[in-house]
């Protein structure tokens, strides 16, 4: 069944702190699972000793499993957890997975596991450890005997998934329309108030704004990450100039998104959005003030990953204009349809069919929201009218 | 503002264009000294609870520093404005065993 190379598994059970973590690889003696397993027995590393699961003293396993301790023993409690429950809830979960099937009763022999068993210092309960680690064990055999998960469920689940212990999932904006909520209020009180009644969706984004970024730092970004760990932060900083330090310094104040003038000179541009992708952080040309900003892309060897047409709040202020976001179909075009398509100014519910027709993948609003008496209820306007669906970023893991 | 066929939306027009609306709240804080050591104290204290609940400092704590400092004590009660009634300092309030209400702003 196993005809070359080796199969992994991986399975996460249980609660902290007796919490089980296996990850196992299951392959022919013959092949690099065998040497792997033959290496790993001849050459322990002081804290982390492989011992051979066995059902009862004197009557290992088939196939041959050797068990290595993730975390290092340190003290005879931390052995003891993992030579006694631990060990025996692995032998026990591998001999039944043959007899019920899930390896092949013929070729045991053939076989070797290693299993790689993480045990929390802080687990006191044996009768968890026991029981966590043996279902742990037997559904990572399982996943890698099918071998779960096929690339079609995890391009799916790539950018739906929150890590159980950070508590959070980076967001790559693949899912448009977005509302992108403007915080140009350079109060932070004010500033926390509005982020803690905005409503809480995959589909909102927080921009903090240049004037906020003016008055506090970058680190603004920080600090509004703390607040909403799970949301995507847009740093404004409209960079002319210094294109790759100022992108480092927002990367490294966690913001998700970077923005950039359309007017800096191409050789700032380029480095900005270079250093965007080494910081992990998407790129945004902002186009205030530019005239052709389909000229200006096109000069671009590589391209933001978003740009925002943007009117100013001076002349929305001053002049009765109506919103004008240029041809959007065409400017992504341009980029091969892989950028996405802000639009700022003015934007108001009433306009927001206009824009989400004229191709529109984030509606950056601000003033509508954040001067409201009812942030929340503006916001959720804005939303209703987006089509985008309430709440889903609490959404239940169900299917494993 | 509201759309035909929608829902009641709350934002007007007239809210829009404000520039510097009025709402906010006052979370109304009993200092546990008197005067400026009483205030120092409530600095320190509030600086101490975000180091130890690893919370980021606020970036606007230079000003809230220099505010507090020049607040007008009433009753032995410092206004401070805030804008929703679960914000960081009204946690610290709550979990620091500081006599607090929030108001309306009046």
């Amino acid at each position: 069944m196993i005809s070359g190379g080796f199969l992994v598994g991986e399975a996460l059970v249980g609660e902290e702190p007796e919490i089980a973590h296996i990850d196992l690889i299951i392959g022919n003696k013959r092949d690099a699972a065998g040497l792997a397993f033959a290496t790993s027995f001849a050459q322990p590393r002081q804290g982390h000793t492989p011992i051979l699961a066995v059902v009862r003293p004197n009557l290992p396993v088939k196939p041959s499993t050797l068990l290595v301790p993730k975390v290092s023993i340190r003290n005879l409690q931390d052995a003891e957890k993992i030579f006694g429950p631990a060990q025996s809830a692995v032998a026990k979960a591998v001999v039944d997975a043959v007899e019920e099937g899930i390896i092949p009763r013929a070729e045991v022999e053939e076989l070797v596991v290693i299993v790689s068993a993480f045990i929390h210092p802080r687990g006191k309960d044996y009768q968890r450890i026991y029981r966590y680690n043996y279902a742990a064990t037997k559904l990572a055999l399982t996943r890698a005997m099918q071998q779960f998960p096929c690339i079609d469920k995890i391009l799916e689940e790539k950018d739906k998934s929150i890590h159980a212990m950070i508590g959070f999932r980076m967001n790559n904006l693949k899912k448009p329309p977005y509302l992108e909520v403007a915080l140009d209020i350079p109060d932070w009180r004010r500033v926390e108030g509005i982020i803690r009644a905005l409503p809480r969706t995959d589909a909102l984004i927080i921009e903090a704004g240049t004037p906020l970024i003016k008055r506090y730092g970058v680190e603004v970004v920080q600090k509004i990450h703390q607040l909403r760990p799970e949301t995507v932060v847009v740093a404004d900083l409209k960079t002319l100039d210094t294109g790759n330090l100022e992108a480092r310094m927002a990367g490294d104040a966690t913001a998700d998104v970077v923005g950039f003038s359309g007017l800096a000179p191409l050789e700032t541009m380029e480095k900005f959005i270079e250093e965007c992708k080494k910081v992990g952080a998407l790129s945004l040309m902002d186009t205030l003030n530019v005239h052709e900003p389909l000229e200006v892309l096109t000069k671009l060897p590589v391209k933001p990953d978003i740009i925002e047409l943007h009117r100013a709040i001076d002349i929305e202020k001053t002049q009765n204009l109506e919103s004008e976001w240029g041809d959007i179909k065409l400017i992504k075009q341009v980029c091969e349809n892989k950028i996405l398509v802000a639009v700022a100014g003015g934007v108001r519910v009433s306009k927001v069919e206009k824009a989400l027709n004229a191709g529109a993948d984030i509606l950056v609003v601000g003033r509508a929201i954040t001067v409201a008496k009812d942030v929340n209820g503006a916001a959720r306007a804005f939303l209703q009218k987006m089509g985008v669906e309430e709440v889903d970023q609490f959404r239940i893991m169900t299917d494993f | 503002m509201s759309e035909k066929g929608d829902e009641v939306i709350t934002v007007s027009e007239d809210e829009i264009n404000e520039e510097e609306s009025v709402f906010h709240k006052k979370l109304k804080l009993k200092l546990k000294d008197k005067g400026k050591e009483g205030r120092i104290l409530f600095l320190k204290d509030y600086l101490d609870y975000l180091m130890r609940e690893n919370k980021t400092i606020p970036p606007d704590f230079p000003t809230f520093v220099r505010e507090i400092m020049g607040l007008d004590e009433r009753g032995g009660f410092i206004h401070i404005r805030i804008w929703h009634e679960n914000s960081e300092l009204v946690e610290f309030a709550r979990k620091k065993g500081y006599e607090y209400r929030i108001d309306m702003y009046d």
